[in-house]
C-alpha cells in the first residue's frame, strides 16, 4: 500500500486539497493506521498554534484614543463636525477613474516602447538586438533551426590587432550598449507536460569592430535568465561571445559581452527557456446512428500568458514527460538570475501582481468594445475576441514526428501568438473509425449503474494509427438521423495513446440499458463433519435472476460481471440457455456477454454453489479430475 | 432585539451617527487587535496599526460594498500591517522601552508572573514560553502567508474571503497556507512521545 506522503497529510489536516484528493486521501486513512498516526502527530504539533488563539483584550482607554483620532479628522478646516472627510465615491465616477488609469498605462507604455522601435507599430516585443547594416560579407550561413535563410548582409573585417586584449568592465555608457530589433524569425517548442517552452529566434545584430555590449530585457516576461544563449550563425570564428553579466541593482537585465572582428549587420540565434505557453489536445467525436463507426476530430488549443508576444513564430508541440530540476517560473522571477532561492513570499507577491494584471486586462477585455489604441496591432486590441480569432483561422496542417522519449507536432507555417491570447488549431480530421459500443455492469467497478464505453484502435485498421493521441478530453455526439441533427452522448478523457493501443472512453452511466440483479433463493448442503462432530464444511446454492432491458431503438452489447468473493464456485445457467454463457473472467468473477435487442426486457436466471470450508478441497478435487479428463 | 448589521452601522456612520463608529469598533476590535498583534508580534506596533485601520476605515466607509465587514476590515489591516513591516525592513527602529520578550499581548515577565495570583506560576511561565515560541515562528513567515494563516487559522476566515482580503486567488491563498505550514512544520516543536 503506497502511504500518504506529509505534504498531503497537512494539505488533508488543513482542507487545502480539492474534494477528489480530499475523499482518495480519506479513504485511505481508513485503511492505513501507520497514515492515521502521522496526521494525529501533524494535528498534533500543530495544535501548538492555540496558545494563541484568544483575541486581543481591548482596552477602553484604546476605544477612547482610536475614537478620538476619528474626531480629530473630522473635524473640517471651518470647524465644523462631521463626516465630511468619508468620500463616497460613485459608481460611475469608480470606473471613470479606472478607465482613466488605464489610459494612462497604455499611454505610458506604448510611448517607452516607441522610444525603442524604430517602426511605429506598437507592440509588446519579444526580447531581441539592433544596429545599422555597414559593410557586405559574402559569406552564407546554416540556419540551425531549420528555417529560410536570412538575408546576407556585407560586413567589413577588421584587423584583430585593432582591438584591445582587455575587455572594458562595463558600458561607458547607455549609448554604447547595441538596442534590440525585433526577431526575424522565430521558433517556440512548447513542452506540454511542463511549464516549458524553447523559444529559438534570430535577429541582426549591428556589431561594430572590437567590444560590443548587447543589452537583453526580460521585465514582465516569465523568461529563464540562466538559460539565455547567444550564437553567431555567421563569422562565427571572428565573433566571439565572452560573458553575460547580470548588472547589480538592476532587475532583469543582462548584458552579453562580444568582441567581433566584423563591422557590420550579423544574424544571431538567441535560445531560452520561458513558461506560461502551453498547448492541450481535445477531441470531438461523432458516432453514426447505428453508433459503429465514428468520425473523430481533434485539435490543439495553444495559450499564451508569458507576458510577452511572439508574431510569426513556428510553433511545435511535443508530447512525452520532461524532468526538469528547477521549475522555469520559479527562476524566471528570481530576483539574480545565479543568485540565491527567491524568499516564498517574492514569488508568490509576482504571481499575484500577474494575476491581479491579468484580471485587470480581462476586466477591460469584458466590459468594453473601446478602442484603446487606433491602429495599435495586438497587445491592446480589446474589440477583438477570442471567437474571432478562431473564425478567421485557415485549416493548417500539423505535422507529427516522433523523438526519442518525445512526439513532436510541428503546426505547419507560422503563427501569431499575442501575450493573454489563445488559439485552437485544428489537428486531425477521420472519418469512419470502426466503434465498438458496450454497456458495462460491474458491481464492485461502477456499483449498480451500466455504464457505457465506446471503443477503438489507434491503428490503421481503425484509420488512425499514424501517431501517437496526446492526452485530452472527448467529446462524443451521435447523428440522430439523416438530417445530421446530433445528440450529446457523452465526454470523456484519454490519456496519451500510442499507436496500435487500444482507447476506451467511459460515457458515463447509462439509464436507457439496465440490469437488475435479484437473488431468487439461498440455500446450503452438503454439510461434512470433523472428528469431533463439528461442521468444517458445506455448499451453498444462490439463485439469482437478472433483469435486463434496453430501451434503445438499437441493438447494444452488454457485459456483466458477477462476483463471487470465492475461490470455489461453480455457475449453473438456467433460463434461457443463451443467455446464460459466460466466461470465468478471473478466479472470483464470471463474465456474461449478452446482446440486447431493441426495446426488449428480458431475464435469465442462474446458480452459483460456493464451496465453503473443507468443501473447497472437494472443488479442487473435481476440478483437477474435470482437467485430467 | 437583534444587533443591527454592519452594513447598517456603516450606514449610519455614513449619515453622522457618532454611536455606530464606536458599536462596530467593540464590535470588531477585539478580533482586529488580535490579528495584528499575530502580525506584529509587537503589543505597541499593532496598537497603531489598530488606530491607523479604524481611521482608514472611517475614511473609506464609503466606498465599502456589501454586507460582511470582516473581509474589508481585514483588508485593511493587513495593508496597514504589510505597509509598516516594508517600511520597518528599510529602517529598523527598536524602541528603549520595549519589553525584552515583545511578544505583544501575552509578554509575562518572571516578576509578573511570580506576582500573579495563580496557583501555577510555572503553568504560566510554560504558557508565555510557547506563546513566545509560536509567535516567532509566525514572525518568520513572509507577511502574506502570515496573514493567510492566521485569517485560515484563528479567524476562520474562507478561503475565499481570504483571497478578497489578500487581492489574491484562491488558489495562491492554498498557496500561501501550504507553504506557511510546511515551514511551520520545522519551527513548532515536535509533540512529546506517548509514555509507555
Amino acid at each position: 500500500m503506497k502511504h500518504v506522503n506529509e505534504d498531503r497529510l497537512i494539505q488533508y489536516a488543513f482542507d487545502l486539497l480539492d474534494t477528489k484528493q480530499q475523499k482518495d486521501t480519506a479513504a485511505h486513512l481508513e485503511q492505513c493506521a501507520d497514515c492515521r498516526t502521522k496526521l494525529e502527530q501533524i494535528q498534533k504539533q500543530f495544535a501548538a498554534l492555540d496558545v494563541l488563539k484568544e483575541d486581543a483584550a481591548l482596552s477602553e482607554e484604546l476605544i477612547r484614543q482610536t475614537l478620538a483620532v476619528k474626531a480629530e479628522r473630522r473635524k473640517s478646516p471651518d470647524g465644523t463636525v462631521g463626516n465630511a472627510d468619508i468620500k463616497t465615491i460613485p459608481f460611475y465616477r469608480k470606473v471613470w477613474v479606472e478607465w482613466t488609469a488605464a489610459a494612462a498605462a497604455v499611454v505610458l507604455i506604448c510611448a517607452l516602447l516607441l522610444q525603442n522601435l524604430p517602426d511605429t507599430k506598437v507592440k509588446t516585443p519579444a526580447p531581441g538586438i539592433s544596429g545599422k547594416p555597414v559593410a557586405k560579407l559574402d559569406a552564407p550561413y546554416n540556419n540551425s533551426m531549420g528555417m529560410a535563410h536570412l538575408t546576407t548582409h556585407d560586413v567589413k573585417v577588421v584587423s584583430a590587432d585593432a582591438i584591445p586584449d582587455v575587455a572594458p568592465f562595463a558600458p561607458a555608457s547607455a549609448i554604447e550598449l547595441v538596442v534590440l530589433p525585433n526577431p526575424d524569425k522565430m521558433q517556440l517548442t512548447i513542452y506540454n507536460s511542463a511549464d516549458l517552452t524553447l523559444v529559438r529566434d534570430t535577429r541582426r545584430l549591428t556589431l561594430k569592430p572590437g567590444w560590443n555590449w548587447l543589452q537583453f530585457m526580460w521585465d514582465g516576461t516569465l523568461i529563464d535568465p540562466t538559460s539565455l544563449s547567444l550564437v553567431p550563425l555567421q563569422h562565427a570564428g571572428k565573433i566571439d561571445i565572452q560573458q553575460l553579466v547580470y548588472p547589480p541593482r538592476l532587475k532583469d537585465i543582462g548584458r552579453w559581452l562580444i568582441r567581433s572582428e566584423v563591422e557590420g549587420s550579423v544574424p544571431f540565434e538567441i535560445t531560452y527557456f520561458a513558461s506560461g505557453l502551453s498547448w492541450r489536445a481535445f477531441y470531438m467525436g461523432t458516432m453514426n446512428e447505428n453508433e459503429t463507426t465514428m468520425n473523430l476530430k481533434g485539435y490543439v488549443n495553444v495559450a499564451n500568458n508569458s507576458g510577452q508576444d511572439f508574431e510569426n513564430a513556428q510553433t511545435r508541440l511535443v508530447v512525452g514527460e520532461t524532468h526538469l530540476l528547477e521549475e522555469i517560473p520559479y527562476l524566471a522571477q528570481r530576483h539574480y538570475p545565479y543568485g540565491p532561492d527567491i524568499i516564498e513570499d517574492e514569488s508568490v507577491g509576482l504571481k499575484e501582481e500577474l494575476w491581479v494584471l491579468r484580471k485587470k486586462l480581462q476586466t477591460l477585455k469584458e466590459g468594453s468594445k473601446i478602442h484603446v489604441l487606433n491602429g495599435s496591432s495586438s497587445l491592446f486590441d480589446m474589440d477583438m475576441d477570442c471567437e474571432e480569432l478562431d473564425t478567421t483561422l485557415e485549416l493548417k496542417q500539423i505535422e507529427k514526428e516522433g523523438l526519442s522519449e518525445y512526439f513532436l507536432y510541428t503546426i505547419e507555417g507560422t503563427e501569431d501568438l499575442p501575450n493573454t491570447w489563445a488559439k485552437r488549431l485544428p489537428s486531425f480530421d477521420v472519418d469512419d473509425i470502426p466503434v465498438k459500443s458496450l454497456y458495462k455492469y460491474d458491481e464492485d467497478r461502477y456499483g449498480s449503474e451500466t455504464v457505457r464505453f465506446v471503443s477503438f484502435k489507434n491503428d490503421t485498421e481503425h484509420e488512425l494509427g499514424t501517431t501517437p493521441i496526446p492526452e485530452g478530453n472527448v467529446k462524443i455526439y451521435r447523428n440522430l438521423n439523416n438530417a445530421q441533427n446530433l445528440s450529446y452522448v457523452g465526454q470523456s478523457s484519454v490519456k496519451y495513446i500510442p499507436v496500435n493501443e487500444d482507447v476506451e472512453l467511459n460515457l458515463g452511466s447509462s439509464e436507457l440499458v439496465k440490469v437488475q440483479p435479484v437473488l431468487m433463493a439461498v440455500q446450503s448442503d452438503n454439510y461434512t463433519f470433523d472428528k469431533n462432530g463439528n461442521i468444517n464444511g458445506w455448499d451453498d446454492y444462490e439463485t439469482w435472476k437478472l433483469k435486463l432491458t434496453n430501451t434503445r431503438e438499437i441493438n447494444v452489447d452488454v457485459e456483466i460481471t458477477r462476483n463471487f468473493q470465492t475461490d470455489a464456485w461453480e455457475l449453473v445457467p438456467q433460463t434461457p440457455s443463451d443467455y446464460g454463457v459466460y466466461k470465468k473472467h478471473d478466479k472470483n468473477r464470471a463474465r456474461f456477454t449478452i446482446t440486447l435487442s431493441p426495446r426488449t426486457e428480458t431475464s435469465f436466471t442462474y446458480t452459483v454453489t460456493k464451496y465453503q470450508g473443507m468443501r473447497s478441497e472437494y472443488y479442487v478435487k473435481k476440478q483437477n479430475n474435470r482437467n485430467n479428463n | 432585539m437583534t444587533e443591527p448589521s454592519d452594513r447598517n452601522l456603516i450606514d449610519a456612520h455614513i449619515r453622522g451617527d457618532t454611536e455606530a463608529f464606536a458599536a462596530l469598533l467593540r464590535r470588531y476590535g477585539p478580533i482586529v487587535l488580535g490579528y495584528l498583534t499575530k502580525m506584529t508580534r509587537n503589543r505597541d506596533h499593532a496598537e497603531d496599526l489598530f488606530q491607523e485601520t479604524f481611521r482608514r476605515v472611517h475614511q473609506n466607509a464609503g466606498q465599502f460594498r456589501g454586507d460582511d465587514l470582516k473581509p474589508w476590515l481585514f483588508k485593511i489591516a493587513t495593508h496597514a500591517a504589510i505597509n509598516r513591516y516594508r517600511k520597518d525592513k528599510r529602517v529598523q527602529a527598536v524602541s528603549l522601552n520595549q519589553p525584552l520578550c515583545s511578544d505583544g499581548e501575552h509578554c509575562a515577565t518572571l516578576e509578573s508572573t511570580l506576582a500573579a495570583d495563580t496557583a501555577e506560576p510555572s503553568r504560566q511561565l510554560e504558557l508565555a514560553e510557547q506563546r513566545r515560541i509560536v509567535q516567532n515562528s509566525l514572525m518568520q513567515l513572509p507577511e502574506k502567508q502570515r496573514a493567510a494563516l492566521v485569517l485560515s487559522y484563528y479567524h476562520k476566515l474562507s478561503h475565499s474571503q481570504i483571497a478578497e482580503t489578500l487581492d489574491c486567488s484562491v488558489g495562491t491563498v492554498k498557496t500561501h497556507l501550504f507553504r506557511a505550514l510546511k515551514k511551520l512544520k520545522t519551527l513548532l516543536p515536535e509533540p512529546a512521545g506517548e509514555m509507555q
